[in-house]
């Protein structure tokens, strides 16, 4: 797939190598444009770097890792480039309350984006260190939004780097992977993962 | 996952040897007689392995499972060093030196002062209700019965981390609420005990919740 990154440090680092190997096309942007260059040059020629505006409109999923803090900069700096475009949200929201579930805070914030919040439980390192397992010994990876084709290619994205996708469903139960939440930095296989999915409803049992 | 298991004695050495069994990676450490750890270990099998040293041995750890008696507890929190962040489960029933009773009262538990000890850490109460003979059965099961093993804490993650793990050890886990309701369990804990042993019932019993 061709997709573009906005945000290069732990996270959007390693996830631009992970998608580097998995043979993605990438078009990566950062806050420091130097450090969005460097990692385009390191991963060769199927990886270019640009700025943000340039990467929000480009290829077929834009993911979103920047700092937390950053998010509503960058937000605001994209206006519009993120209408209809399905968005990954990698980002995790330290320090900020947005009053509900980040993931369900940004499908508001971007009514006509398809948002999907994906990549965002695991430690960076476990993300670095982990990825492209075989087989059984897959860490499961969450991911929820409420289009189901965008859901589907962010599994896609998932799996590519060797996880094992495994699909909340609607923005309604991203509370169970936000910060603080019971899948949130949670370390498994799918099938014992899936033994533990709580109910979407809060509080119930 | 990677578990480390502080104690190897019939519940942390039955324990690690299930979980490994059900394909974590399972470190032994703390024990008095190191020669406890190494056969913990050689019991459960090729996933896993001892480290004498309990700080290292919590490195890297998904989830740190306490299996030491209540009056070791400043001890192995002492050799382990620094736990924050960590998923800590704690398998241990307060009890007086003599096995005579609980040695805390309800209006805290062992959960709760062991959780003070270590703020940062991310404490589940769980493993309790249960008999080491039962842990080391071939099977969990009793008169055909998944036994229920409750649990409690503060920290979902560590819940779901920690609930998987009763899954893997055979048993039926249900979250009991907050860390404080380690004040009801670990009685419930005791009453099992005595059930066992004063009342003659034996070890080979649980309990199981019952829902309709």
């Amino acid at each position: 797939m061709h997709i573009a990154l906005i945000g290069t440090g732990n996270i959007g680092g390693t996830l631009a190598r992970h998608l580097s190997r998995a043979g993605h096309t990438l078009i990566l942007a950062s806050g420091r444009p130097a450090t969005a260059m460097a990692l385009a040059e390191e991963l060769g020629s199927d990886a270019t770097a640009a700025v943000p505006a340039q990467a929000a409109v480009a290829g077929d999923a834009v993911v979103l890792a920047v700092p937390g803090a950053a998010l509503d900069g960058l937000l605001d700096e994209l206006g519009e480039a993120l209408d209809g475009r399905v968005v990954v949200d990698a980002t995790n929201p330290y320090g900020v309350d947005r009053g509900l579930p980040q993931g369900q805070w940004l499908q508001q914030r971007l009514p006509t984006s398809r948002v999907v919040r994906a990549f965002n439980t695991l430690y960076w390192t476990t993300l670095r260190d982990a990825a492209f397992r075989v087989g059984p010994d897959r860490l499961a990876m969450v991911l929820s939004g409420d289009r189901e084709d965008a859901r589907a290619k962010a599994s896609t994205l998932i799996d590519s780097v060797g996880f094992a996708a495994v699909d909340l469903g609607p923005m309604s139960g991203v509370w169970r992977q936000e910060p603080d939440g019971p899948l949130y930095t949670v370390e498994m296989t799918e099938p014992l993962l899936r033994q533990h999915i709580p109910s979407p409803q809060r509080g119930a049992a | 996952m990677k578990v480390t298991v502080l104690g190897a004695g019939n519940m942390g050495g039955g324990y690690g040897r299930l979980w490994a069994a059900a394909g974590h990676e399972v470190l032994f450490s703390y024990a008095l007689d190191p020669s406890n750890l190494a056969a913990a270990a050689a019991t459960a099998g090729p996933r896993a392995s001892y480290d004498e040293d309990p700080q290292r041995a919590v490195t890297g750890a998904n989830v740190v499972v306490l299996c030491v008696p209540w009056q070791q507890v400043d001890d192995v929190l002492t050799r382990t060093g620094d736990l924050s962040g960590k998923v800590v489960a704690e398998a241990i029933s307060p009890l007086l030196t003599d096995m005579s009773g609980l040695a805390v009262g309800f209006d805290t538990s062992g959960a709760e002062q062991l959780a003070a000890k270590i703020p940062d850490a991310r404490v589940v109460m769980a493993l309790q209700n249960t008999f080491a003979d039962v842990v080391n059965a071939p099977r969990r099961e009793l008169g055909g019965q998944t036994p229920t093993m409750f649990f409690c804490g503060d920290d979902p993650a560590a819940k779901t981390t920690v609930s998987a793990l009763i899954t893997d050890a055979g048993y039926e886990p249900v979250d009991a609420g907050p860390l404080t309701v380690a004040r009801y369990l670990e009685p419930l804990c005791y009453f099992t005990v005595n059930l066992a042993y004063t009342q003659g019932l034996g070890s080979h019993i649980g309990l199981k919740l019952l829902r309709s």
